[in-house]
């Protein structure tokens, strides 16, 4: 009995210190992964966008596969026809944004921050006559030319944001390609290392939030494509100028709840204010703004296949700061998205919480060990 | 120590070729192709029970079918005084589980390793998402899973059509009336493996 009770004892040690073992390298092997992303901040960038594209191109792929052509095959279609047509909408559309292009640059060109602080002290001082009178002129020259000066600083980072997007355009085709095409092993393996007692929990909940996530991005990204693209055509029809790009920012603003649309609109009116001058044009364009959000509320919500998820508005403006601190206005975007699958995981959890009982009181199996 | 490695490697290639074979032996995926069935060898999920560790609890939403590939487990359900009901004995070859694979409902037993085993575990998700890829195998795997499911429902109806003549006649000849059909159903003898799946998932 005695020897028995020992080998018995050892038993449990050599298990208990595999599992410690295991449990501290897998601690390390995610800790390991979290820092480099912090390190490499913008490999985490990347790596965010090509899952959301992974995510945006899945049924694509699916529906290609689906005609019994090998996987592999069907990226490659998927791939060379979203290549084809960038190539054919640059072509078609660079005649169009050229022009505004042309002109925004040269609204923008760069003289130097004094002339340029002197040239608007005389313009307003010419204007507004009380001005002069109280010396306000001095204040705002050296003021305007501080946040000149800034300005100028801040271009660097620009030009540093601008190597960063350029690698972003060679890397997420590669990540995104890879994504797709062994997302599933990925899966299947990482998973494989989850105990017993927790596989079939985890399995399925990461099966659902998969699906879950999958129509929450591709939901949030079409719906920004399909607005935007209203937006556009709205703009150039009422002749605003730089109708493109005011127009995709609003989709692309669309995506942040309860401010975005607002956001969106902002621009375009103030664009129309400083182009006519007349506040009919202001309101012609916000109520089609408005127009749109209903269209989009109540038409294109229900064909998009939609995960809607609830946020918070204080929340909304506490993600995009954050996201906008990381990573910039990209991150904005991106945090919102994050956030939105967050919520769903969370929901998920406490769906398997509830209805698997490795989290209630675990009770004896039927031969319980009575050694142990 | 050296000796288990290597034996472990070897074993590598004949256990896929097991695989294949074991899966073959399944009612549900006897009538596929030899390639058809490597697809299913793909997603499969190669699982490892100690003795008397549970593969699954009875009342938890269930998610797949399993298929034991070596040792046996033992289905059971746990009575309100705590006591077990055992159902069924499996053993290699042995499928359970299988209505898993139509919907989330929970599961109507548990099922107990009895000794170490090698267990295959082929998931909804994983089966929704292959019939997403491969919609012709799909139709024929689910089209097999639906004859199987419908089988049983008519031996099930049959046997139950039975006891509800047993009782009238036994109501005509003026003998004790039981209307708790339940202590019936557990005289109803099992003829063959088959029938005892009737009670598991």
């Amino acid at each position: 009995m005695q020897t028995k009770e020992q080998t018995i004892i050892i038993h449990f040690n050599k298990g208990f210190f595999a599992r410690s073992l295991k449990l501290l390298s897998l601690i390390l092997l995610i800790g390991g992964i979290i820092t480099l992303f912090i390190i490499i901040k913008s490999l985490l960038f990347t790596f965010v966008v090509s899952i959301l594209l992974a995510f945006l191109l899945e049924p694509v792929v699916l529906t290609i596969e689906s005609h019994d052509i090998k996987r592999m095959f069907a990226i490659f279609i998927v791939f060379a026809s979203i290549a084809a047509i960038i190539a054919i909408g640059v072509f078609f559309t660079f005649p169009l944004i050229k022009p505004e292009i042309q002109t925004i640059s040269s609204h923008l060109q760069l003289k130097h921050p004094s002339v340029f602080a002197e040239e608007f002290a005389t313009a307003v001082e010419n204007n507004f006559p009380l001005i002069k009178q109280h010396g306000f002129s001095y204040d705002l020259t050296k003021y305007i030319h501080q946040v000149m000066d800034d300005l100028l600083k801040e271009s660097f980072e620009i030009v540093f944001e601008f190597v960063h997007f350029v690698s972003l355009i060679f890397l997420v085709p590669v990540f995104t390609f890879f994504l797709l095409k062994d997302g599933r092993r990925l899966k299947k393996t990482i998973i494989q290392f989850v105990p017993n007692r927790y596989f079939e929990m985890t399995l399925n909940m990461v099966y659902k939030m998969n699906q879950q996530i999958g129509s929450y991005i591709r939901g949030q990204l079409l719906d920004a494509i399909i607005v935007g693209i209203l937006s556009i055509i709205t703009l150039s029809l009422l002749n605003i100028r730089y109708s493109f790009l005011i127009g995709s920012v609003a989709g692309c603003a669309n995506i942040i709840p309860h401010f975005g649309p607002i956001v969106g609109a902002v621009p375009a009116i103030i664009i129309a204010l400083m182009e006519t001058g007349s506040f009919t044009m202001a309101l012609i364009i916000t109520a089609s703004f408005a127009i749109i959000q209903l269209l989009d509320y109540l038409f294109i919500s229900h064909i998009v296949v939609f995960k809607h998820i609830h946020m918070h508005p204080l929340m909304v403006v506490i993600i995009v700061f954050i996201g906008g601190y990381f990573m910039g206005v990209l991150g904005m975007f991106i945090a919102v998205m994050l956030a939105g699958i967050i919520k769903l995981i969370i929901t998920e959890l406490t769906w398997s919480f509830k209805h698997y009982r490795i989290f209630r009181q675990p009770e004896l199996t039927p031969v319980e060990n009575k050694h142990n | 120590m050296i000796d288990g490695l290597w034996e472990n490697i070897f074993k590598k290639t004949k256990e896929e070729n097991n695989i294949l074979v074991i899966l073959k032996g399944v009612p549900m995926l006897n009538n596929l192709s030899n390639n058809e069935l490597r697809e299913f060898e793909r997603i499969v999920h190669r699982r490892n029970y100690k003795a008397n560790e549970n593969i699954f609890w009875e009342g938890e939403p269930g998610v797949g079918m399993y298929i034991i590939q070596s040792g046996s487990v033992k289905i059971y359900n746990t009575l309100p005084d705590s006591g077990i009901k055992e159902l069924a004995i499996l053993k290699m070859g042995d499928f359970f589980g299988e209505l898993a694979l139509l919907d989330e409902s929970p599961r109507s037993a548990s099922a107990n390793a009895l000794e170490a085993c090698q267990i295959l575990g082929l998931y909804r998700p994983d089966l929704f998402d292959l019939l997403e890829r491969r919609p012709k195998l799909g139709l024929k795997v689910m089209t097999k899973l639906a004859q199987i499911i419908g089988n049983r429902l008519r031996i099930t109806s049959s046997k139950l059509q039975s006891i509800y003549t047993a009782e009238f006649y036994r109501d005509k000849n003026q003998l004790k009336i039981d209307s708790n059909l339940t202590p019936l159903l557990e005289k109803v003898e099992v003829k063959d493996k088959n029938d005892t799946l009737d009670n598991l998932t």
